[in-house]
C-alpha cells in the first residue's frame, strides 16, 4: 500500500487514543461505524427486512404445525446454512467494490473436491487438507483479481472465465462419483455442537467485550474532548445484545446445542466486520468502492485493494467447501455449485449491501442468512416443489435489489430537502 | 484593435514560490501547452482564465503532478520539481481540489478528510494497528472551526451535504496538510449564490493563512472578488499577466477572447 504521509498537520495532534471504536454527537440523528455511518435512511430500508423475516417465521410455522420455530429446526438450520453466509462475506467485500464474482458456486465446488482429495484419497491430515483447501482457492481468487485489478478486464467477464475453469477441475477431480470422508475432525465442523457450558461463556465474552470496547470508546472520546452518545443508548445496545445472544444459546441448548458451522460463522463475521471497519486497508476498501478515482488521487493503491478483495473472495469460497465437506462428509459434483452464487448474492443484497459499491457492512451476512436460510428450510418442510423455490428465490433476488434501488432513490430524496431546507 | 492598453506591472517585489517556466505539453499532435511562464506569491489569489480549450487544466495538471511536462521547469521557492506523480507535488506541498471534487460519498466527513492518509494506533503491538478515529474527528473539527465552514457534524456522509459545503470539505481537506500551493479548478461553477460566497470567503481565508492559491475560473466576478493577479491563457499560451486592481472587467475579457492584445509581462 503506498503512503502519501506527510508529518505536517495544520493542527497539532492530541494524546493518543486507547482503541478505536463507533460513536457519534448526540445531536446527529444516525450511528457511526467510524467512518461508514449507516443512517436513517439506510434503516428504514432493512426494517421492511425484518418484517418480512418475522411473516415469513410466522407463515411457515403455521403451515408446518410449528415444526418451523422449534429447537430442532432452527438447529438444522443453522447447521445447514452458515457456510452460505460464510461464503457471503466475501461477496460483500467484492459488492463493496461495485464488482461481481460470478466463480465463486464452482469455486466453492473445487474447495469441496480438494478438501475431499486431499483427506481420503491422498491421506493427509485435517489440518493439511483444509490448510492446502483454502490455500489453493485463495490463490485462485487471486489470480482472478490479477486479471481484473492489473489487466483491468471486467470482473464480470474474468470470473465467468473462472466459473468454467474451476467446475473444469473440480469435475475432474471429482471424476463423476463421490468422495466419501471419514476424518473426525473434518466432520466435525459441519456436525458437532458447542457443549452448553462452552457456548454461555463464549456468549458472556461477546457482551463483555463488547461492553469493554465501549467503555473505552467513551474514554477515548473523552480524552480527545468529543461528545458521545447518551450512555443509555449504549446500555441499551448492551442489554439488547445480551437478551439476543441468551436467546440464540437458550434455544440451541435445548436441543444438541449451537453447531460449531454457527460458532465458525459468527468468528469469521466479527473477524471481517473488524477488519473492515476498524483497519486502515477496510476504510481503503470503502474508499475505493465508493470512488475509485477519488481513492486513486487520495494516493491509495487501489489495483492492491481490488486485488486483495478479489484473494479474500476465494479464501471465503475455500473455507464454504471446507465446511460443506464437513457438513455432508463427503464431496461430489452435487454438493455446491451456480445455485450457490443466487444465495449468496441474495444473502449480501437483502442484507443491505448495495450492488453498486462502497454501501453494507459485513453483518449483513446474518440477516441476509437468516433470512435464506429460513426460505430454504420452510419451503423444504412445506415439501414445496424444488422448481418453484428456484422461481421464488430469483423473485427475492430481485425485490432485495428493487429496494436497494428505491432505498437509494429515496436517500437522494431527502438529500434534496435537506438542502432546500438548509438554503 | 485598441490602442492604449493599461500598463502591467509584478505585484509583488518578492520572488513568486511557484514560478513556471516555457512549460510545453503535446497530447499527440495537439500542443496544449507551447512555452507557458507562470508564477503564484504567497498571501495571494492568483486566478488562471481563458476560454475553453485554452489549457487551463493542463497547466495546472502539470503543477499537480497528473501530467509529466514535455519541457521547460516548475521552480518552487527557486528549486526545480520534477513530479512524476500527483503524489509528489503533494510531498512537495502543492495540494488541488479538483473539479469533480474526489470526495467518496459514501464515507463520513472526517473519513474523506483523512482519505489516504488514515491516522492509526497501535492495539496489538506490532501486529495490529486500528484506525484512530478519536484524533482523526478532533483533528477534523479543528480544521473546520479554523475555515469556519460549518456542517452539521463531522461524522455526516459526504453525500448528504450541499454543493457548498462539499466543496468546502474538498478545500479543508486540501489544507489539512499544511500545503504551500492550492490550486482550485472551478470552485464556484456549480453553485448558487449563497454557496458561491461561502467558498469565495473560504478562498481569502486561505490568503489570509499565507498561502499561494490558484483559482481556474470562469467568472469574472469571482475574479474581481477574491483575485490579487491574474493570468490569461489562450491557445497553449499566456498571453497576458494581470494586477487586478489596475484593470478593469473589460480589458480581462477582452484578454481572454483576444479581441485585443497585451503585451505578456513576463519578466521580473
Ligand atoms: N488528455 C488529453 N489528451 C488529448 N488532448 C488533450 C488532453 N487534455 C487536454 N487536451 C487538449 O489540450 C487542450 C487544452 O485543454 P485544457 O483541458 O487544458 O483546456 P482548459 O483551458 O482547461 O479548458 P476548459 O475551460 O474547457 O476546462 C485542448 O485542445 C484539449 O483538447
Ligand atoms: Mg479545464
Amino acid at each position: 500500500m503506498s503512503e502519501a504521509k506527510t508529518p505536517r498537520p495544520t493542527v497539532a495532534a492530541p494524546a493518543p487514543a486507547s482503541i478505536a471504536a463507533d460513536g457519534s454527537p448526540a445531536a446527529v440523528r444516525s450511528t457511526a461505524f467510524g467512518g461508514i455511518t449507516l443512517s436513517w435512511d439506510k434503516l428504514l430500508t432493512t426494517v421492511p427486512i425484518y418484517i418480512g423475516l418475522i411473516v415469513i417465521w410466522l407463515y411457515f410455522d403455521s403451515q408446518t404445525a410449528g415444526k418451523f420455530i422449534g429447537a430442532r429446526n432452527l438447529s438444522e438450520m443453522a447447521q445447514e446454512f452458515s457456510y452460505e453466509a460464510v461464503l457471503a462475506i466475501g461477496v460483500v467485500f467484492v459488492l463493496l467494490l461495485g464488482e461481481i464474482d460470478l466463480s465463486l458456486g464452482y469455486l466453492t465446488l473445487l474447495s469441496v473436491a480438494l478438501t475431499a482429495s486431499f483427506s481420503a484419497l491422498s491421506q493427509y491430515s485435517a489440518g493439511v487438507s483444509i490448510l492446502l483447501a483454502i490455500v489453493i482457492c485463495t490463490l485462485c481468487g487471486l489470480l482472478q483479481g490479477m486479471l481484473i485489478a492489473w489487466v483491468r478486464m471486467p470482473s464480470f467477464v474474468v470470473t465467468l472465465g473462472g466459473f468454467l475453469i474451476f467446475e473444469g477441475i473440480a469435475y475432474h477431480i471429482l471424476a463423476g462419483s463421490t468422495i466419501n470422508v471419514f476424518d473426525p475432525f473434518i466432520s466435525s465442523i459441519g456436525t458437532y455442537y458447542l457443549s452448553n457450558t462452552v457456548s454461555w461463556i463464549v456468549a458472556v465474552i461477546v457482551v463483555a467485550a463488547y461492553v469493554l470496547a465501549k467503555v473505552a470508546n467513551y474514554r477515548a472520546r473523552a480524552k480527545a474532548g468529543l461528545p458521545h452518545a447518551p450512555v443509555a443508548r449504549t446500555v441499551a445496545a448492551a442489554i439488547a445484545i445480551g437478551v439476543v445472544l441468551a436467546i440464540i444459546v437458550a434455544t440451541l441448548n435445548s436441543y444438541r446445542g449451537v453447531p460449531v458451522a454457527l460458532a465458525i460463522l459468527a468468528a469469521f463475521t466479527i473477524v471481517f466486520w473488524f477488519f473492515a471497519s476498524k483497519l486502515q486497508i477496510g476504510r481503503r476498501i470503502y474508499a475505493v468502492g465508493g470512488n475509485l478515482e477519488a481513492a486513486r488521487r487520495a494516493g491509495i493503491n487501489t489495483t492492491a485493494v481490488r486485488w486483495l478483495v478479489f484473494g479474500i473472495s476465494g479464501m471465503m469460497a475455500g473455507v464454504a467447501g471446507v465446511m460443506l465437506v464437513g457438513y455432508s462428509a463427503a464431496g461430489s459434483t452435487t454438493t455446491a455449485g451456480p445455485d450457490l452464487l443466487l444465495d449468496v448474492i441474495s444473502i449480501a443484497v437483502i442484507g443491505g449491501v448495495s450492488l453498486t459499491g462502497g454501501k453494507g457492512t459485513v453483518w449483513a451476512v446474518l440477516l441476509g442468512g437468516l433470512v435464506i436460510a429460513s426460505l430454504d428450510s420452510g419451503l423444504n418442510l412445506m415439501a414445496t416443489d424444488p422448481y418453484y423455490v428456484y422461481v421464488i428465490k430469483g423473485a427475492i433476488l430481485l425485490a432485495a435489489i428493487g429496494i436497494d434501488v428505491i432505498g437509494k432513490r429515496s436517500s437522494g430524496f431527502s438529500w434534496l430537502r435537506r438542502r432546500t431546507a438548509r438554503a | 484593435m485598441q490602442s492604449e492598453a493599461p500598463s502591467y506591472s509584478r505585484a509583488t517585489a518578492e520572488e513568486p514560490l511557484l514560478q513556471v517556466r516555457g512549460l510545453v505539453k503535446n497530447f499527440g499532435a495537439v500542443e496544449a501547452l507551447r512555452g507557458v511562464d507562470f508564477e503564484a506569491s504567497v498571501g495571494q489569489v492568483t486566478a488562471l482564465l481563458g476560454d475553453n480549450g485554452a489549457g487551463k487544466s493542463t497547466l495546472i495538471k502539470c503543477i499537480a503532478g497528473t501530467h509529466v511536462p514535455d519541457g521547460g521547469e516548475i521552480l518552487l521557492g527557486g528549486a526545480p520539481q520534477h513530479f512524476r506523480t500527483p503524489i509528489d507535488a503533494t510531498r512537495a506541498g502543492i495540494e488541488t481540489v479538483y473539479q469533480d471534487l474526489a470526495l467518496c460519498d459514501n464515507l463520513d466527513v472526517v473519513a474523506n478528510l483523512f482519505l489516504g492518509r488514515e491516522e492509526g494506533q497501535t492495539l496489538i503491538p506490532g501486529v495490529v494497528r486500528t484506525l484512530d478515529e478519536e484524533d482523526m474527528e478532533k483533528r477534523a473539527s479543528e480544521a473546520l472551526s479554523t475555515l469556519r465552514i460549518n456542517i452539521p457534524s463531522v461524522r455526516n456522509q459526504v453525500a448528504q451535504l450541499s454543493g457548498g459545503q462539499r466543496q468546502s470539505i474538498a478545500v479543508a481537506k486540501a489544507v489539512l496538510w499544511s500545503p504551500q500551493v492550492v490550486i482550485l479548478d472551478e470552485p464556484t461553477a456549480a453553485l448558487g449564490v449563497a454557496q458561491t460566497r461561502q467558498v469565495l470567503d473560504l478562498v481569502l481565508r486561505l490568503r489570509e493563512r499565507g498561502l499561494a492559491v490558484i483559482v481556474i475560473t470562469h467568472n469574472m466576478v469571482d475574479v474581481f472578488e477574491v483575485a490579487d493577479r491574474a493570468s490569461v491563457m489562450r491557445l497553449g499560451s499566456r498571453v497576458a499577466s494581470f494586477n487586478i486592481k489596475e484593470v478593469t472587467p473589460d480589458d480581462v475579457v477582452a484578454a481572454i477572447t483576444g479581441s485585443r492584445s497585451f503585451e505578456t509581462v513576463a519578466q521580473a
